[in-house]
C-alpha cells in the first residue's frame, strides 16, 4: 500500500468527517453564531477575553497535541495497518473530535465554566477524593511511560562484553545532546526576550537558527552514553526542577520554541510522505493485517496481546484520550469569540491530531521490515526513521537525513518533556489536595500533612513514583497508561454526555462512545489483571505493583462512573 | 488640547489604577498608575493551578516644562530609595510566590523641551534588580520622554514598545 494514498484517503476522511458530521452536531446542539459568547457578556480583560479564531486554535492545538498520536499509532501497527487506520479515523470523527467539540459547547452554555467546575461543585467528600486518586494515578502512569519512551530514546546500547556500543549508540546520545542544548538554548531564550527586552520576532528567528544549531553540535559531538536508569534518574531530575522553576525561566519559553518544531515536523513530515511518492518510493511494507493476537515478534518484543481491547486504549490522543480532554485548553470556552468558531477550534484541532497519527503510522509502515526485527526499537525513533528515509528519497534531501532525523526526534522528545511537566504539575497539584480537609487550605495544615504538601515534597514524591514505575520499561507501562486515560476518557463522554441532556440537547451521539470505551477500558484492565498476576506467582515482583494498580483503577473508575452520573443527574439547568 | 489629561489618563484608566497628584517623599507627581496583570493555567477547575504569573506596573507622569538630566537622575534616586523597596517590593525582602515582572514607568511630559543632556540622560536611564536569581523574578526600569513641543519621544532601551506607544498616541 502506498503512504500517499493512506495520508489522502484520511485527509479526505476527516474533512469529510468535519464538514458532515461536525456540522450535523453542530445542528444538533444549535450552534447559534448570534449568541453572544461568554467572551463578550462577561468579558473582564482577565479570563473572559475574545481572541481570533485562528489564534485560539492556535493555542488550543498546541496545548493538546503531544507525542501520543505518535507513539500509540506505532506500538498498535503490530495489527496492521487497516485496524490502526480505522480506529484513528472512526474513533476520531465519532468519539474524540466529538467529545472535545461537545465539551467546548457545553461550556459555552454554562457561562464558561467547564464540566469540571460543575461537577467539583456538586462532587461529595467521598467522590473528590476517589477522582483525586484516580487521576494522581493516572498521571504516574503517564509520567512512567513518557519517562520511559524519553530515556529510551537517549540510552546507549551494549555490546556482549558489556561495554557501551558507541556505533550503535551514537545515534541516540546524539539526540540526547540535541535535546540537552534545546533546553539551555530556550533558558537563554526566555532571558532575552522577558529580562532583556528583545523583540520577538527577532528573538525568535535567532531561537530556531539556535535549534538548527543545537543540530549541528549534537550530531557532531554527543559524549554522553548513560544507561536507561541513569537517564531515567537524569529525566527525573529535569522534571522535578522543570515542574518547581518559574514558568518564565524554562517552560514558557521551552514550549514557544517547541511550537516551531511541532510545525516543523509536520511540514516535513507531509514533505517526506508526498516527496516519497513522487518518487515512486512511498510503498509501505507493512502489512494490512497481522492477526487478531499481537505475537510480540517486533521490536518492543512485548506482546500487546489481542486487538480487541488493546487497539483501542494503545492509540489514545490519536483517536480519543482522557489526559488530553483533561489539559486540553481549560481556558477556550472563556476566548471563544463566536460560537461558529467552537467547530473548527474543538472539532478540527482533534482531528488534525488524527491527521498526526496518520503520518505516524506512514511512519511505521516504510521501515516496518526494520522495525520488526528489533532494529528500531522505541517509537519516537520510529517516526523520526520512517520520516526522514522518507524524506531522503528527494533528491534535494539525501544528504539531509541525519538532520531530519535530528530534527524529528528533537521534536517528539521536547513533546514528551512537555507533557511530563504538565502531568507532573497536575499530580503535585492533586497530591497535595488529598491532604485537605474541606474548608482547610494547606497554610492552615500541620504535622505531617504541612510537609507532604510542601511544592518540592509533592514534587519529589510523584516523580520518585513515576520514574521507579518506568524503570519496568514503556512497552510494560503503556497498557496500564492506556488503559486509564481510556478511562478518564469514558468518564469525559459520560459528564458531557449528562450535561448536555441536562441543557436539553441531543446527547444520544455519546451513548455508543461512552459503552464502547467502558468495555474497551474494563476489558483491558481485567486482561492486564491476570496476565500481571500470573508473572508475580511466577516470580516477577513489579508485577504485583502493576497488579494492585489495576484493581485499583477498575474499582475506582466504577465507583466514579456511579457518582458521577449521579452528580449530573442532579444538576438544575 | 491637554495631551495629558485628554488623551494620556483616559487612555490608561482603562487598565490601570490612576491616582492623581501623588506625593512621594517631597517630590509631586501628577498622576500615578498601577496595574497588575496575571496569566494563569488551570486544568478543568480554577483551583487545579499548574502555574501562575504576576505582572506589576508602577507608572509616575511628571510634567515639566524643559527636561534635564537632574529630573532623570532624580527619579533614579527615588526608585532605589524609596519605590523599589516600598512600593514594589512591600517592605519584604524579596518579592512574592509567582512573581514574573514589575515595570518601573517614569513618563516625562516636557511642555516646551528636552535638554541635550537630559535626552542622553533618558537613554542611558537603567535600572535592573534579580529577586533570588529572577526565581521571583525582577524589575526594570523604564523611561520616555515625550517632547510635545516638537511631537518627538524618546525613551531608554527597556522602554522600546513604551515608545512606539507614545508615539501612536501622539
Amino acid at each position: 500500500m502506498n503512504a500517499i494514498v493512506i495520508l489522502l484517503i484520511g485527509v479526505a476522511v476527516l474533512v469529510i468527517g468535519y464538514i458532515t458530521y461536525g456540522k450535523w452536531l453542530a445542528n444538533q446542539w444549535g450552534i447559534d453564531e448570534k449568541q453572544v459568547t461568554p467572551a463578550h457578556v462577561l468579558q473582564d480583560g482577565m479570563d473572559y477575553v475574545p481572541a481570533k479564531a485562528p489564534v485560539l486554535l492556535g493555542h488550543h492545538f498546541s496545548s493538546i497535541a503531544g507525542a501520543g498520536p505518535i507513539n500509540g499509532p506505532i506500538q498498535a501497527a503490530v495489527f496492521g495497518w487497516v485496524p490502526v487506520f480505522l480506529w484513528v479515523l472512526v474513533g476520531g470523527i465519532f468519539f474524540g473530535a466529538a467529545h472535545d467539540f461537545g465539551a467546548l459547547f457545553a461550556s459555552i452554555r454554562n457561562k464558561g465554566q467547564s464540566i469540571g467546575e460543575v461537577i467539583s461543585s456538586a462532587m461529595g467528600l467521598r467522590a473528590k477524593r476517589l477522582f483525586i486518586i484516580f487521576s494522581y494515578l493516572t498521571l504516574i502512569l503517564v509520567v512512567a511511560a513518557f519517562a520511559s519512551i524519553v530515556a529510551n530514546t537517549f540510552m546507549a546500547t551494549y555490546d556482549a562484553t558489556g561495554a557501551v556500543d558507541i556505533a550503535a549508540s551514537s545515534a541516540n546520545a546524539s539526540t540526547a545532546m540535541i535535546s540537552i542544548l534545546f533546553i539551555v538554548v530556550a533558558i537563554i531564550f526566555g532571558i532575552f526576550v522577558y529580562r532583556k527586552n528583545a523583540p520577538l520576532l527577532v528573538a525568535s528567528v535567532i531561537g530556531v537558527l539556535a535549534i538548527i544549531a543545537c543540530m549541528a553540535i549534537g550530531l557532531h559531538w554527543h559524549p554522553l552514553y548513560l544507561s536507561q536508569p541513569v537517564w531515567m534518574i537524569i529525566v527525573g531530575v529535569y522534571i522535578t526542577v522543570a515542574s518547581v522553576t518559574p514558568v518564565w525561566i524554562l517552560l514558557q519559553p521551552r514550549d514557544y520554541l517547541s511550537s516551531f518544531l511541532l510545525y516543523g515536523m509536520m511540514i516535513v513530515a507531509v514533505v517526506g510522505i508526498f516527496g516519497a511518492g513522487l518518487t515512486g518510493n512511498a510503498n509501505l511494507e507493512i502489512p494490512a493485517f497481522t492477526g487478531f493476537v499481537d505475537s510480540a515478534a517486533h521490536g518492543s518484543g512485548v506482546s500487546l496481546g489481542a486487538l480487541f481491547p488493546a487497539l483501542f486504549i494503545t492509540i489514545a490522543c490519536g483517536a480519543i484520550s482522557g489526559f488530553h480532554s483533561l489539559v486540553g485548553s481549560g481556558t477556550t470556552a472563556k476566548q471563544l469569540d463566536n460560537e461558529k468558531d467552537a467547530r473548527p477550534i474543538a472539532y478540527g484541532g482533534m482531528l488534525i491530531e488524527c491527521g498526526l497519527a496518520v503520518v505516524s503510522l506512514c511512519a511505521v509502515g516504510y521501515i516496518w521490515n526494520s522495525y520488526v526485527p528489533g532494529g528500531i526499537t522505541t517509537p519516537t525513533a520510529v517516526f523520526a526513521t520512517g520520516i526522514s528515509e522518507m524524506c531522503a528519497t528527494l533528491p534535494i534531501l539525501a544528504g539531509a537525513k541525519d538532520v531530519i532525523y535530528a530534527l524529528l526526534i528533537l521534536a517528539v522528545s521536547a513533546f514528551c518533556l512537555t507533557s511530563l511537566d504538565t502531568a507532573t504539575r497536575l499530580a503535585r497539584y492533586m497530591f497535595q489536595e488529598f491532604w485537605l480537609k474541606p474548608g482547610e487550605s494547606m497554610e492552615d495544615l500541620t504535622g505531617i500533612r504541612s510537609f507532604l504538601v510542601k511544592p518540592l515534597v509533592a514534587t519529589v514524591i510523584t516523580v520518585v513514583a513515576g520514574v521507579a514505575l518506568g524503570m519496568t520499561g514503556y512497552a510494560k507501562i503503556w497498557p496500564l497508561f492506556g488503559a486509564a486515560n481510556q478511562l478518564l476518557a469514558a468518564l469525559g463522554l459520560m459528564a458531557v454526555a449528562t450535561w448536555l441532556g441536562k441543557i436539553g440537547r441531543n446527547n444520544k451521539m455519546f451513548f455508543i462512545p461512552m459503552v464502547f470505551m467502558l468495555v474497551v477500558t474494563i476489558s483491558s484492565l481485567a486482561l492486564t489483571i491476570k496476565a500481571k498476576y500470573l508473572a508475580w506467582m511466577a516470580g516477577d515482583t513489579w508485577a504485583a505493583l502493576l497488579v494492585v494498580l489495576a484493581v485499583l483503577l477498575i474499582v475506582l473508575a466504577c465507583v466514579l462512573a456511579v457518582e458521577g452520573f449521579r452528580t449530573l443527574k442532579g444538576q438544575k439547568n | 488640547m491637554d495631551f495629558f489629561k485628554e488623551k494620556l489618563l483616559p487612555a490608561y484608566r482603562q487598565s490601570h489604577d490612576i491616582m492623581e497628584n501623588y506625593r512621594i517623599e517631597d517630590t509631586y507627581y501628577d498622576a500615578y498608575g498601577f496595574c497588575n496583570i496575571t496569566n494563569a493555567k488551570y486544568v478543568l477547575v480554577k483551583k487545579a493551578e499548574l502555574w501562575r504569573a504576576l505582572n506589576f506596573e508602577h507608572v509616575f507622569f511628571k510634567t515639566v516644562d524643559f527636561l534635564e538630566a537632574g529630573d532623570v537622575d532624580g527619579f533614579r534616586k527615588q526608585l532605589k530609595e524609596y519605590i523599589e523597596p516600598n512600593l514594589v517590593r512591600k517592605g519584604g525582602k524579596t518579592m512574592e510566590k509567582d512573581h514574573m515582572s514589575t515595570h518601573v514607568d517614569c513618563i516625562f511630559l516636557c511642555e516646551k523641551g528636552i535638554m541635550p543632556d537630559a535626552a542622553k540622560a533618558v537613554k542611558k536611564a537603567r535600572f535592573f534588580k534579580d529577586y533570588m536569581m529572577s526565581i521571583r523574578g525582577f524589575c526594570d526600569l523604564r523611561v520616555v520622554a515625550v517632547d510635545l513641543a516638537n511631537g518627538r519621544v524618546i525613551g531608554n532601551s527597556a522602554a522600546r514598545d513604551l515608545v512606539k506607544y507614545y508615539e501612536n498616541l501622539l
